[in-house]
């Protein structure tokens, strides 16, 4: 019942890890996030130091990525040449962010940096996505007519006037190719500075900023996550041998079959039902995270590393 | 005549001792305890053989003493709780395990606690904390480093924990925590009468990661690239069968 991790240096009890993997791995393939922002901490309660769960997660996120994107693939949901340009940008925003946290790391303010845009961004995210549902399902059941995108007018003439137009076929939406590179370099750098791949960023934007459809994002994003993945995975391995093969293995077996559970669910589930689960999850990680803020931990110290 | 009368004092007085820490002796099984795939800790058996009516105590740490670096959280701005700086713990142990066949505190008297590290409140007398940089924070930082610790389960005393018969052989089930890290650790007896040291004795415990643990560890470190390359087709190969599998399940809309 219980594995010794070689690099974290515990043991585990390997029916709780991979039970964990399940959980974060069903969210994966309902919504298309990667999970990061819920495995580390889960990880950390049962006692694996931060760092190697922050490694860990990454190598883990590349399972449940594959397998949620070849199931989104198979479903026709994945569009290519966005993820592209997503993956670009967000390279290079995450190269950009990995410095800033440098930087205040030496100066001593990075973890007040982390701490509060974890709880904006995410307070932000989360509240918007769930007024949006909200009203969204009740225009449904009241049967009124969708509102056409009328107020993003200006936002639109501003994004059709930006050079290298493109047309992406599969999301079904035209406008510069500097668009997602942009996005993709926003989430990178937020990402970087967050320590977590991305997708709970990613997917609303997508949504509510680019218009493209729910089930296209889902696969979209997890197509960028994989990629952002495996070169963090490397790169942890390599600098910083913060990833546990054995402990990613356990989170794996769990991740991979709720990835696939929960792409199966998601095509059950109403897009609007989806974005109102996931909004009420990110706003309770987000009141989670103000009680962590305010209120006194139970001990002071902790070892060097995560958030 | 009276530097005399000292001389065969003293003698008498080391043999005496000698005659003491002589029948103190201590056996651990096993003394090396492999880590496995599937280890979760071992019991180990700490017996010996003290002066009959003696009491016996046990203490296990590390071989090596090394210091640490804590990060310490404070308020910042006055409302949030933030990772403000590293302190420093020197002369402290990463494993401290002391078990007892009576209370410490009256087995042993305060110097020889003292002098010997028994104890908790031995063990702050000789801790050393200071911050990396700056100021020192305010706070009872000894008492925050040994809840820290006891939550790690790498420090633990345990009164009356060892048994002492009436021929003074003694035995001590440990439940050795796998929480302890890969090395070798200095098991002390210490026997005591009247509350002083009248012995000790000694043997050690190593710890070592063995079998597909050890190579995996080996390689993480030896071979960076390979073990990250290994991790990432693992993952990846693992996501596409599961996909698969799935697919053949039905999966498919």
């Amino acid at each position: 019942m219980h594995m010794y991790l070689p690099i974290a240096l515990t043991s585990v009890n390997f029916l709780l890890v991979s039970g964990i993997g399940l959980v974060v791995g069903l969210l994966s393939g309902l919504f298309g996030v990667g999970g990061g922002w819920l495995m580390t901490p889960l990880l950390m309660m049962i006692g694996i130091p931060p760092t190697i769960a922050a490694g860990t997660d990454a190598n883990q996120i590349v399972a449940a990525s594959t397998s949620g994107m070849y199931t989104h693939w198979r479903l026709g949901n994945v569009d290519y040449k966005m993820g592209i340009y997503l993956l670009i940008g967000s390279f290079l925003g995450g190269a950009v962010g990995v410095k800033i946290i440098k930087a205040l790391t030496a100066t001593g303010g990075a973890d007040f940096l982390i701490k509060i845009t974890y709880v904006v961004m995410l307070g932000i995210v989360g509240s918007f996505m769930f007024v949006e549902s909200l009203s969204a399902l009740r225009k449904a059941k009241s049967g009124a007519a969708k509102p056409a995108a009328a107020q993003n007018g200006t936002k639109k003439s501003l994004i059709t006037s930006l050079p290298l137009q493109t047309h992406f076929e599969k999301s079904g939406v035209s406008f510069s190719a500097l668009v997602p590179c942009a996005l993709g370099a926003l989430v990178g750098l937020l990402a970087a500075i967050m320590g977590v791949g991305g997708g709970f960023l990613m997917v609303p934007v997508m949504i509510y900023m680019l218009r493209i459809p729910m089930h296209v994002v889902v696969g979209t994003s997890l197509f960028q996550i994989l990629f952002t993945c495996i070169e963090v995975t490397f790169l942890q391995a390599y600098y910083n041998r913060t990833v546990d093969f054995l402990l990613a293995l356990l989170l794996l077996i769990g991740s991979v079959f709720g990835a696939q559970i929960g792409a199966i669910l998601g095509r059950k589930l109403h897009g609007d039902q989806l974005k109102i689960l996931l909004s009420v999850i990110v706003l309770a990680v987000t009141v989670k995270l103000v009680f962590d803020l305010v209120l006194q931990p139970a001990n002071l110290l902790s070892y060097a590393g995560g958030h | 005549m009276k530097s005399m009368n000292a001389f065969i004092l003293a003698v008498a007085a080391l043999a005496l001792s000698a005659q003491s820490g002589a029948a103190a002796t201590t056996q651990v099984s096993p003394s090396d305890i492999p880590i496995t795939l599937f280890y979760h800790g071992v019991p180990v058996e700490i017996k010996g053989q003290a002066a009959p009516g003696e009491d016996v105590m046990i203490k296990v740490t590390p071989s090596e003493q090394k210091e640490f670096h804590l990060k310490y959280k404070g308020k910042a701005a006055g409302i949030f709780w933030m990772k403000l700086g590293t302190l420093v713990f020197k002369n402290l142990p990463s494993t401290y395990l002391l078990a007892s066949s009576g209370p410490v505190d009256k087995v042993a008297a305060q110097a020889e606690r003292e002098a010997e590290s028994l104890g908790f409140t031995a063990l702050q007398k000789k801790a050393e904390i200071t911050a990396e940089k700056g100021a020192m924070p305010a706070g009872d930082w000894f008492a925050q480093f040994l809840d820290f610790k006891k939550k790690e389960k790498l420090y633990a005393v345990q009164e009356g924990a060892v048994k002492v018969n009436a021929d003074g052989s003694y035995q001590l089930t440990l439940a050795w925590p796998f929480q302890a890290p890969p090395g070798t650790y200095k098991v002390e007896t210490i026997t005591a009468k009247d509350g002083h040291v009248t012995g000790r004795s000694e043997a050690a415990i190593t710890v070592e990661l063995t079998g597909v643990v050890a190579q995996l560890s080996k390689m993480s470190s030896d071979n960076r690239a390979m073990y990250g390359i290994l991790s990432i087709l693992v993952a990846i190969a693992a996501g596409f069968g599961v996909g698969m599998i799935f697919k053949k399940g039905g999966g498919s809309h």
